[in-house]
């Protein structure tokens, strides 16, 4: 049963805003604020002060900001892999191969001169995908790296699958240690599954999962509590994304809203923060 | 209502720590709400502790003095008019007014 929005609760969204440098303007067509305030008076009062909690770690990175964020990781994967040939890929399975996926602006940043502004990249070369006609264009010896890049890394799952399918179309010519990773943001648990099959990943922030592990114990069972009740209030939310997407429980929303964070944040068009 | 009225609101909700709802039923939005506390802050009318909100000794005063100046006295300077709840046409004052009938509540017996 919802209770609205006091004013108290209300303030403290808009500090929360402030504090991020978030815009408070409900004049456009898509204000986060005002859907931000709708989706907290749609809550139980408990549940309002449990989602404003959370939304203190919300990390928000629009496509203006992909290019800064994305400095710091290319430094050091630059470094690590010094003067071997790097080939930049999007990081998409086949079967998403020509749609238009989050993926590309990392990859068309790449292609563009800003960035070379603000890091001596060479040698490398942005590929549009890879394909099984790439293979014969990769150098004979070992000394490069195919860079898979995205936006965001959530469970892993995408990213391992594209590793996987890029070894098997190129046999031995391509290991594991040579298919690397680039994002702005990605889940720990994402990190962990592509290093346990050998991927480097390098990402500006890698984020643990929103309440499991970040809260101790009592809070922790309490929000966890708390989430389940304002996912039952959900329609037609699909079990597979109950706490985000294979519970990753991210707290993030990038130039879209990743799948993996809560669905409280997306799912409910028109009234909830973010799109997707 | 005039700015002064929907201040007088606002500081009304801030005092009880009321519903928004009230407010953007009455004029504001989303925003402006937030730039009014920003503005209240400022004059000094209200102040914001951690995750409270709430009126300084200032904005009491001045609370007392807008509503006695309002003409709202006693009890009634807590009372505000909504209009959500107004009537769209006038009546006389002889007229009964029958509320419509609210779905699934069961009659007085």
């Amino acid at each position: 049963m919802s209770e609205g929005l006091s004013i108290g609760r209300f303030n403290c969204l808009k500090t929360l805003f402030e504090s991020k440098h978030w815009a408070i303007d409900d004049s456009l067509e898509i204000s986060t604020f005002s859907r931000f305030c709708k989706t907290l008076g749609s809550l139980t009062e408990p549940q309002q002060d449990m989602l404003l909690k959370i939304s203190e770690r919300f990390l928000h990175i629009s496509q203006k900001d992909y290019l800064e964020n994305m400095i710091e990781p290319l430094s050091r994967l630059r470094k690590e892999t010094m003067g071997e040939m790097l080939f930049f890929a999007c990081c998409l399975p086949p079967e998403d191969i020509g749609k238009c996926k989050s993926s590309m602006t990392i990859l068309y940043l790449l292609k563009g001169s800003t960035i070379k502004t603000r890091i001596g990249l060479d040698p490398y070369k942005a590929l549009e995908c890879f394909k099984e006609e790439t293979i014969k264009y990769l150098p004979k010896n070992d000394k490069f790296r195919i860079v898979l890049v995205d936006d965001f890394i959530g469970s892993g799952e995408t990213a391992v699958a594209v590793a996987e399918y890029i070894k098997r179309l190129a046999g031995d010519k391509v290991q594991s240690s040579q298919i690397m990773f680039l994002s702005i943001v990605a889940m720990q648990r994402g990190v962990e599954a592509l290093e346990e099959k050998g991927y480097l990943v390098f990402s500006k922030f890698i984020c643990k999962r929103g309440i499991s592990d970040s809260y101790d114990e009592p809070l922790k069972s309490q929000f966890i509590t708390q989430m389940r009740e304002v996912e039952s209030g959900l329609k037609k939310l699909e079990d597979k994304f109950r706490f985000g997407y294979q519970g990753s429980e991210a707290l993030v929303c990038m130039e879209r809203c990743p799948n993996n964070t809560f669905p409280i944040y997306w799912r409910t068009k028109g009234v909830a923060p973010y799109e997707r | 209502m005039s700015d002064e009225e929907l201040t007088l609101l606002l500081m009304q909700i801030i005092r009880n720590d009321g519903n928004i709802d009230t407010l953007l039923d009455n004029g504001f939005t989303y925003s402006s709400l937030s730039l009014s506390i920003s503005r209240l802050k400022e004059d000094g009318l209200i102040e914001i502790d951690s995750r409270q909100i709430q009126l300084t000794e200032e904005g009491r005063r001045w609370f007392d003095r807008t509503t006695r100046t309002a003409g709202k006295r006693g009890i009634y300077k807590y009372f505000f008019d909504s209009r959500q709840y107004r009537l769209e046409e006038r009546y006389p004052v002889e007229a009964v007014y029958v509320p419509p009938k609210i779905e699934g509540r069961s009659p007085v017996e």
